[in-house]
């Protein structure tokens, strides 16, 4: 990401170290990717040692440093949702997407992404879409809420 | 303040607030211990020093490297419980590590020889007890190490992986390492710190002023004179190798007694 907008991000947070993970969720969101040069300039400006900054960076899995897409599509494998039929969901959004799981598509536009849970396990299951959640799925509803989204009437 | 407990069916008594570790070794009990260090204190990730309480205390397995002693309590270090769950443990550190040879050594004399759990795909000697990581930050300050990843994934490194550009070749790390997952090696005029993985900083050494033997990195030597002008405000100003820094306090010590 450009200096300038990291610049603006970190003095939003007043050059606060405790405020780092709040900045790196502002950069990820934005850039949809941390990668080491934003790192590296978000330390330098908050003067934390390099180390520090990737240890937090690379230990939640919140932050990536591979481009993610413009819609993160996060699909719960946990076991509310493995019993109530997300194999059969998440199979639908790979073939649906065209795209491996943990990897985005060729446009960009979309990120595959299993989770553990999204603690709604009584409405299972569920798939969110950036922050909004979609529960009680089955194939066809996925297939539904898909088109929408790509605006492709297969 | 002293207080009364019992070790290993043998009452003592002991001043307050130590642990049943730092007790036990004043008593010339073994506890086999990966990630304790007495500059460093307790960390609890090794779990090796696991023992028997009992008494004040409930009934169970503590380790001993965090827990304090208290007034009434009981420890068996030697129980067959502990015996047990140490030599588990083992079998645990054995799968992630098999080519140590610290921790073979350790493992056979607890009657451990070979894993359970072992599954061949291992890639490094850490045991991620940490020592490291907290001896580069907390007591040299560098701030080189760092654990990154996370899980099963967790592994020390430098920052992005890379040559670290923090590193000050103090050579801390590798002498800390209780497994030898760190390693460090003066080639000719090179100091190359290194793990399995890779070479993590290399640095040319500095000669020594009157032996001219390589014998630092530049880099080590400016950090101990900004440390000791910081601190003690007098200023390092010769390049002496250990040998000659002592040759020369000798002569300076006479000198000046004679004179």
């Amino acid at each position: 990401m450009e200096k300038e907008k990291i610049e603006k991000i970190v003095l939003k947070h007043r050059n606060e170290k405790s405020a780092i993970l709040a900045i790196l969720h502002e950069v990820q969101a934005e850039d949809k990717q941390l990668n080491a040069d934003s790192l590296r300039y978000i330390a330098l400006l908050l003067g934390v040692p390099y180390a520090n900054v990737y240890g937090l960076a690379t230990f939640y899995s919140a932050f990536s440093s591979d481009k993610k897409g413009k819609t993160l599509v996060r699909a719960c494998d946990g076991i509310s949702c493995h019993i109530n039929g997300a194999e059969e969901i998440i199979k639908t959004l790979k073939s649906r997407l065209n795209v491996e799981m943990g990897k985005t598509t060729w446009d960009e536009a979309f990120s595959l992404e299993k989770v553990r849970c999204l603690g709604l396990c009584s409405i299972s299951p569920n798939v969110s879409f950036n922050d909004r959640i979609y529960s009680s799925l089955t194939k066809e509803k996925i297939l539904e809420i898909l088109r929408e989204m790509t605006g492709d009437p297969k | 303040m002293t207080i009364q407990m019992t070790l290993n069916n043998k009452e003592i008594e002991v001043p307050k607030g130590l642990t049943i570790l730092e007790v036990s070794r004043k008593q010339g009990i073994d506890i086999p211990t990966l990630c304790y260090h007495e500059a460093l204190g307790p960390h609890g990730v090794c779990r090796l020093c696991i023992v028997e309480v009992g008494g004040v205390l409930r009934q169970g397995i503590r380790i001993s490297c965090i827990q304090n002693v208290v007034d009434g309590l009981v420890v068996n270090t030697e129980s067959e419980r502990v015996k047990k769950n140490r030599q588990f443990l083992f079998e645990l550190l054995l799968a992630r590590s098999p080519d140590s040879k610290e921790l073979i050594d350790l493992a056979a004399k607890h009657g451990v020889y070979e894993s359970r759990f072992y599954e061949g795909d291992t890639d490094d000697n850490c045991v991620r007890c940490g020592l490291c990581v907290r001896v580069c930050r907390d007591k040299i300050g560098a701030f080189a190490l760092c654990f990154a990843h996370r899980g099963y994934e967790r592994m020390v490194t430098t920052d992005f992986e890379s040559l670290s550009g923090y590193c000050i070749g103090c050579g801390t790390c590798a002498q800390i390492c209780p497994t030898g997952a760190i390693r460090m090696k003066d080639e000719g005029e090179e100091r190359i710190i290194y793990t399995k993985n890779g070479v993590v900083a290399r640095f040319e050494l500095e000669k020594c002023d009157v032996c001219g033997i390589p014998y630092a990195p530049k880099k080590y030597l400016n950090f101990i004179k900004k440390k000791s002008d910081d601190t003690m405000a007098v200023s390092v100003v010769r390049n002496l190798c250990p040998g000659c820094a002592r040759r020369m306090g000798a002569i300076n010590l006479v000198g000046s007694m004679t004179l």
